[in-house]
Formats: structure tokens, sequence, C-alpha cells
């Protein structure tokens, strides 16, 4: 069933009946005295300004999305290589990686680490996905 | 294949574009006649200020236009939510983004859809509902010298329209039309030739 919630002050209402009220009552009454070259050139002039700032707005909030997403992909990428050491560590009781981790050791510099360190997680990302 | 088909909820980008420069001059006036009203007896925003804002906001893609649902509701309605968050801005700072009508209701009873119509407009702020205030007696004022006038903007204060307007004021349906009539002119001459200077 149609209902309407009522606006909760007169100014809202006043403006609502009016709208109603402008809707019921004919084109012709609407446009008494009115300049039609005038509104016409108004309307297209409007809809115009409209477009322009609507394009540029969307622009704006398109090249802040791509800068947060920039800012979320760098955060991704970032990884601390005393981290990256602490996976492998771990890896060396996984046996899937035992051999490796043991003859890598300690020894890494902080590259290498961060290096294995994503071709672990690759191979573990794509072992799951065989898996599903 | 499906032969299942409906229509989306809202109109795309192009179909906004579209609908607006597809309304008819009598539309465009109506739509100018509320902007009028809305911007009565406030300093926020012009009548073109707010239809150019209402109109990028649908085109923006930021307010959504229901498919079904005519020019004139749509853009009242995005018209009305946007000068009442800018009643707010100067009452209060920053807005409040719960005061935005859902671009996705409309009170609109006509040619759409059962299950589409609830409206709300939560302006319910002491400072935003003091400066309706302020903007209802604007306009109460403005038909000081006209007491038919003044009896027909109480009855639409209270919503009351059409029929029910007429039968409570005692009016004849012609007398009422015509005071309709002289009335939104009223509010067009004091507010929206002022926004052409």
């Amino acid at each position: 069933m149609n209902h309407s919630t009522r606006p909760n002050n007169e100014f809202l209402m006043f403006v609502r009946a009016l709208r109603d009220e402008l809707m019921s009552m004919s084109d012709e009454d609407v446009l008494a005295s009115s300049d039609l070259e005038q509104l016409r050139a108004r309307r297209a002039r409007m809809l115009q300004d409209a477009k322009k700032e609507a394009g540029r707005r969307r622009l704006a909030a398109a090249k802040a999305r791509l800068q947060s997403s920039k800012a979320g992909t760098a955060a991704v990428e970032r990884i601390d290589p005393t981290e990256a050491r602490q996976y492998i560590a771990r890896a060396a009781n996984d046996e899937r990686y035992t051999l490796v981790a043991r003859q890598l050791g300690e020894g890494l510099s902080d590259e290498e680490a961060v290096r294995l360190y994503r071709q672990m997680r690759s191979l573990e990302q794509g072992q799951s996905e065989d898996e599903s | 294949m499906s032969a299942v088909l409906t229509n989306p909820p809202r109109l795309d980008r192009l179909q906004v574009e579209n609908a607006m420069a597809a309304m008819s001059d009598a539309d465009w006036r109506r739509v100018e006649f509320i902007a009028s009203s809305l911007s009565h007896g406030f300093t926020g925003f012009e009548p073109e200020d707010l239809i150019l804002e209402a109109q990028t906001k649908l085109l923006e893609g930021v307010r959504v236009w229901p498919t079904g649902v005519p020019a004139v509701v749509v853009l009242e309605n995005v018209m009305s939510s946007i000068a009442s968050n800018a009643r707010k801005r100067i009452k209060e700072g920053p807005i409040d983004v719960t005061v935005e009508v859902d671009p996705l209701e409309t009170d609109y009873q006509g040619g759409v859809s059962a299950g589409q119509t609830v409206f709300s407009r939560t302006d319910a702020t002491p400072e935003s509902q003091a400066a309706t205030r302020e903007q209802i007696a604007a306009i109460d004022r403005l038909v000081a010298d006209d007491a038919d006038l003044q009896d027909l903007v109480a009855a639409w204060a209270m919503e009351l329209k059409g029929e029910e307007a007429w039968m409570s004021l005692g009016w004849t349906k012609d007398k009422y039309e015509a005071n309709r009539k002289k009335l939104t002119r009223r509010l067009d001459k004091l507010a929206f030739e002022g926004s052409k200077k």
C-alpha cells in the first residue's frame, strides 16, 4: 500500500503541496506570462553547466579513488624483511619447505628474504588453489 | 533465454541526461517555481543555484533518479534535500548527512509501483526547524496584503491540497484555482526574478 511520510515541518509540507498543485495545474496555466524563448535558453544553459560540473566532479572522484587504490597497493607490497625472515624460519618446520629453508639458513640479505618470502607465499597460494 | 525483463530501479547517467533534456517547458517552469519557494527567505541558495546543484548531483550519480518517477518530483526531492543540508550548514557548520533524503525513496504516489513511495525527511534539529519556520514566515509576509492567499499558504503548510483544501477553506474550485495561480506567480516574482540579477 502506498503511503507517504509527512515532512516534519510546515515549510516542507508547503513545498510539497506546491509541487503537487503545480503538477495538477494545466501546462497553459503554469506557462502563463512566461517568456518561452528565455525559458528554453535558461534551461539549455543550466543543463550544459550541470553536465560540465558533474563531469568535473566525477573526474575528481575517479582521481581520488585511483590515488587511494595506489596507496592501498603500496601498503600491501611493503614487506618487512624481519617479518619475512620469521616467516621463513617458521617454514623450516613445514614439510613443504624444510629442505629449502634449511639450505638457505639465516644468511639472507633483506632483499633475498623478501624475495623468498614472496616465492613461498606464491607457492602456497598456488597450492591452495590446486586443492580447491 | 530469459523472457522476464524488469526495469532497473534507477536511470543511468545517460538516461538522466536525456530525461532532463526532454522535460517540457511547463515542467521546467514547475521546477523553477519550486526552487523559488525553497529559496525564498533563505540566503543559502538562489533558485538557479538550487536547480543547477540538483541537476549536477543527479548527473554525477550522487543522487539517483528512480525509474518511473517524473522529473518534477525527482528535482523537487533533490532540491529539498540540498536546501535542508544548506540550512544546517549555515546554522551549525558542517553538514549532517543524516538529513539527506534517501535518494531511492520518494513520496510520489502516481504511476510508480507500490512499495516505492515512502519518503522521509528528517530535518529535525531545532536549528533547522527554526530556519524553516523563518521561511514559512517569509512566505506569509509575502502575502500579508491578501487574506485569501494567507489562507491558502496556511492550508498548504498543513499539506491540504486540491479538493480537501478548497473544501476546508470553504471556497469553490474556481476560487481555489484562481488563488493558486496567484500565489505561484507571487512566489516566482519575488524569488526567481531576484536570481536573475
